[in-house]
């Protein structure tokens, strides 16, 4: 099957005032049609500039390089023009906080109107624009969609207004949405909401969604596969359940073991020791390596190239967890 | 936004005018004797004391005051020792010309001001966007006596282009209006500028583009309305300098407007004349004020909400 989004060997900077920070070193991975993927790591690791990156949406001081595949062909993702006839009608985005995410001193209404003049051949007249913007709020779960095109952001609930930034991502029929960390501004209840309603759109309108998320727990609730990022690379990929199950990186093991289980005896946290290296510290080899159990000489000088596990698996790493061990500690 | 909410602005505003002629009143009887200003030093006892029996200077301040309340709500707004005419006649005569420099400073100002800070945040850090600020510290540092005269020294004395003073041709109208718009187009730059930019920045330019706008579009469609918005109370300050700026610049050119007219009749004591002014200047301002707070509430929906308890 060939994949929607595909990305090969990609590049990004900022320029800082002397030199450049690389923010993403070298990202390939590819979303089909249909999946859900989710993009997991700590804060800086680049899952957000990777997938604004995808969207054409960052500024004049990223410097890119490397290539975009949309539905086979590449993408020329600086181009202002050709990128905006893709947004909305071809991918689309939902961020972090939804109040902000919605212009303060527009209706919703108007707002909605917009997305849906945008992405309509025929130029439908007020009460067109009216019912279909309604038919899209109660697709996604606004109660009394009527009396919603009226109000103002500012009206209405954290989870609501995700609610309605979604609906205008929906209004041209994307095949792609990219929910950057959808969820956490909300409230623990109203997350598990638009995590629910996330899927119920994948299975009704066939969308794939690459899913950015701090929650482990979402991506094995969600996702069918899951890609872990560490500082610029993808450093482990395949199916949530492999991954999750056996992971091979010692990265992805430390991120699962960190988390919190009431399964086990032993109820204390195991954070990975040490910090996210700053972009400008990373030398040519691994990156984990300063934080990593298995780090040895080569970790240092050379940078691991991808190898496969089973079933689709992918990691990079010198000295990957075996099977056998990785499963014995989970 | 509701009946009782406009009336209380409305209230507030009469009392704040009020207030400024009552203290304007009081304080040019207690500053000196217009007696001794239109009659001169030299003047006898005999009719400086008719004069002020005459125009009621002799009797206690809170008489005069209440008299004139009293003659301001018939319309009678006292008369001009020195034109000898009624002042208001007097005042009447110069606001045209002060509204012609005001008008034409004020649409100048923000035909240049408002462009350039847009132009400067769309364009942020690069040369152009650099050059403009420095070019806008430099306009409004300059106090605008020194530009007025460096303006006359040049196009006046050296080059003999325009005349320095007076009023009539639209040559006459260059330097002042130049004078004025300088300082006040810098400060709309700038205000302009990071206006913009915070508005820019925020996460709803970024929603706009992902559901299909072009990077224009989103500026024209959400950027630059929303950023109208602090501006609209700049322009509230505006009416205030044009007017503060108004008083220099026409006593810089001898233009014979209501500056000229006030710096003069504060200097001879000329009482009716100065309070009208000032009550002029007042209303101006406070209405102008209270227009800004009125469009506030219509502009931003969340300052609307907040007022009515909504």
């Amino acid at each position: 099957m060939q994949a929607l989004l595909e990305t090969r060997d990609l590049h990004v900077a900022f320029a800082l005032e002397q030199s450049r920070a690389p923010v993403v070193r070298g990202v390939d991975f590819s979303i089909g049609r249909g999946e859900i993927v989710g993009l997991v790591g700590e804060s800086g690791s680049g899952k957000s500039v990777t997938c604004m990156a995808a969207m054409g949406l960052l500024d004049e001081h990223a410097h890119l390089s490397g290539e975009v595949r949309w539905d086979g062909k590449p993408l020329s993702v600086q181009d202002d023009v050709c990128m905006s006839r893709l947004r909305g009608r071809e991918l689309a985005m939902i961020f972090q906080d939804p109040m902000s995410a919605l212009n303060p001193v527009q209706t919703i209404g108007k707002q909605l109107f917009e997305a849906i003049r945008l992405h309509s051949a025929d130029r439908p007249g007020r009460r067109e624009l009216a019912a279909r913007a309604i038919a899209l709020l109660r697709d996604v779960g606004v109660p009394a969609p009527e009396q919603r095109l009226k109000a103002y952001p500012h009206q209405l609930s954290g989870g609501l207004c995700q609610r309605v930034v979604i609906a205008m991502m929906l209004a041209g029929n994307p095949r792609l949405l990219i929910a950057d960390e959808p969820t956490t501004a909300l409230d623990v209840t109203v997350q598990a909401q638009i995590i629910e309603l996330l899927r119920t759109i994948r299975d009704s309108r066939g969308m794939s969604i690459i899913l950015v998320t701090h929650d482990l727990g979402v991506v094995a609730q969600t996702c069918d596969r899951v890609l872990v990022m560490y500082c610029g690379r993808v450093v482990e990929s395949g199916p949530v359940a492999t991954v999750f199950d056996s992971p091979r990186h010692p990265y992805t093991q430390g991120l699962l073991a960190s988390l919190p289980r009431l399964d086990s005896q032993d109820r204390s946290l195991k954070p990975i020791p040490g910090l996210v290296p700053q972009p400008h510290q990373i030398g040519d080899g691994c990156a984990f390596a300063p934080r990593c159990p298995n780090a040895a000489g080569g970790c240092y000088s050379d940078s691991p190239p991808p190898q496969y596990g089973e079933q689709d698996q992918l990691f990079s790493c010198f000295y990957p967890i075996s099977v056998q061990s990785s499963r014995a500690t989970r | 936004m509701n009946a009782l909410y406009i009336m209380q602005k409305l209230a507030r505003s009469f009392l704040t005018v009020l207030l400024i002629v009552t203290t304007v009143f009081v304080v040019l009887r207690l500053s000196g004797d217009p007696a001794v200003y239109v009659l001169g030093l030299d003047a006898d006892a005999a009719a400086i004391e008719a004069f002020r029996d005459q125009w009621g200077l002799n009797r206690p301040i809170w008489q005069q005051y209440l008299q004139f309340l009293a003659n301001a709500v018939q319309g009678d707004f006292g008369y001009s020792y020195f034109e000898e005419r009624g002042a208001m006649e007097a005042v009447l005569e110069r606001l045209p010309k002060t509204l012609l420099l005001m008008g034409v400073t004020g649409v100048l100002t923000l035909l240049i001001g408002i462009p350039a800070g847009i132009y400067a945040a769309l364009h942020h850090n690069s040369w152009i966007d650099r050059f403009t600020m420095l070019v806008s510290v430099a306009g409004f540092s300059l106090p605008n006596f020194v530009l007025g005269i460096f303006l006359i020294l040049l196009f006046s004395v050296t080059w003999q282009l325009l005349p320095s003073s007076g009023s009539g041709t639209w040559q006459h109208l260059v330097m002042p209006v130049l004078t004025m718009t300088v300082a006040e187009a810098a400060i709309f730059a700038r205000f302009t500028r990071s206006a913009m930019l915070e508005v820019l920045h925020q996460p709803y330019m970024r929603t706009a583009r992902a559901k299909g706008l072009r990077w224009h579009q989103a500026v024209r469609r959400h950027a630059l309305p929303n950023a109208a918005i602090p501006l609209i109370t700049l322009v509230g300050f505006f009416v205030g300098t044009l007017v503060a700026g108004g008083v220099v610049t026409e006593s810089l050119f001898a233009w014979p407007g209501l500056g000229r007219l006030l710096v003069s009749s504060v200097a001879n004591r000329d009482l009716a004349v100065v309070q009208i002014i000032v009550m002029l200047i007042a209303c101006s301002m406070v209405f102008t004020n209270l227009l800004i707070d009125l469009m506030y509430g219509w502009l931003d929906p969340r300052v609307g909400s907040l007022r009515t308890g909504d």
